[in-house]
């Protein structure tokens, strides 16, 4: 089957051509969907090897689920957003056993090394260092927010939170990210004045 | 303009130049957007062609089990096994009562088209009779 206008074909409807043996649905659904799995799997983990990992983990996911997709129910991106968020949370977790941080107050939220990172980061990864050093959750509350640039009512459904804890989160991420920013400011050649 | 509304001021001056902070940084990160290679998008695409594969012939089993339940669902409907031989037997029972002769309708009929045999007449006659005896009529 050829898909052309394949830009107008909703995400739903390429689910249905992929579930019914389309490979040609398959390779629009590759290419729509893997650099947003991976972009956000990158961010939140701050590795690229590991996001590409999640990014193929996430979209097999979607493959096995596209037979019982329930039409209209959610988003496919929303849903791909919370998979790798969780797959995420996965590493964090295996991350965190493999050099547990003894005295770390929250030691599944804090990124270990987060501190030392930044001090060698250089500006073009400033931001993921900085991001790394917040809470996992205040952390890809403040990703989807600004920089993958969605409404929290979706962020609230993709992190399965209120719109308030959305935003509680969102904002004192943004306090945090600036505090640390602030200190780097000099050093990264931000002249805000 | 007093102490409060300086600090109130310098409150927002400090919170401006955060805001602006963070949008560079964010726009910088937003520049910093990582691009699948084509090793990794091969990757998936293999992916997505194993899971296809299993697809076609998980079918037929779930067209089967789905006529299955369909059946189990409609002897359900109808009180299960104990149900469906009461069923049977009300339909077989119908059934005969159906093909056998309508004996009351043949004399019925002879009654009405004034046949040979008014049986039926007779028997009220006689009712007549008995009752007139017990002074009713």
């Amino acid at each position: 089957m050829a898909l052309d206008d394949s830009e107008e074909i909703g995400d739903e409807a390429l689910l249905v051509l992929f579930a019914g043996g389309d490979a040609e649905a398959a390779a629009l659904l590759t290419r729509r969907f893997t650099p947003v799995v991976l972009a956000h799997a990158y961010r939140l983990l701050g590795d690229r090897a590991e996001a590409e990992d999640i990014a193929q983990e996430a979209m097999m996911k979607l493959w096995k689920i596209a037979p019982e997709w329930r039409q209209g129910e959610a988003k496919v991106t929303t849903w791909l957003y919370r998979v790798t968020a969780n797959a995420c949370t996965d590493r964090f977790r295996r991350r965190a056993r493999a050099a547990p941080l003894d005295d770390a107050p929250e030691p599944l939220d804090e990124a270990p090394g987060a501190e030392a990172r930044l001090q060698e980061a250089s500006r073009g990864d400033a931001l993921n260092a900085a991001l790394a050093a917040l809470p996992e959750r205040q952390r890809q509350a403040v990703l989807l927010r600004h920089i993958e640039g969605l409404a929290n009512p979706e962020i609230a459904e993709i992190m399965q939170l209120s719109i308030d804890a959305v935003e509680s989160l969102t904002a004192r991420g943004k306090r945090k990210l600036a505090d640390i920013l602030r200190k780097r400011q000099e050093e990264l050649g931000y002249d805000i004045e | 303009m007093t102490s409060s509304d300086m600090e109130n001021k310098s409150g927002d001056i400090a919170r401006d130049k955060d805001d602006a902070l963070l949008e560079r940084a964010f726009e910088a990160a937003r520049q910093d957007t990582p691009v699948p290679d084509a090793q990794l998008l091969r990757r998936i695409m293999d992916g997505a062609e194993e899971i296809q594969a299993t697809f076609a012939p998980a079918v037929m089993p779930d067209a089967f089990a789905q006529r299955v339940s369909l059946g189990a669902l409609l002897v359900d409907a109808l009180g299960g096994f104990r149900g469906l031989g009461g069923l049977a037997a009300a339909s077989v029972f119908g059934l005969w009562l159906g093909l056998s002769p309508a004996l009351g309708i043949a004399d019925f009929t002879q009654a009405i088209l004034g046949g040979a045999s008014l049986d039926a007449t007779s028997a009220l006659d006689a009712d007549y009779v008995y009752l007139a005896d017990l002074g009713d009529l």
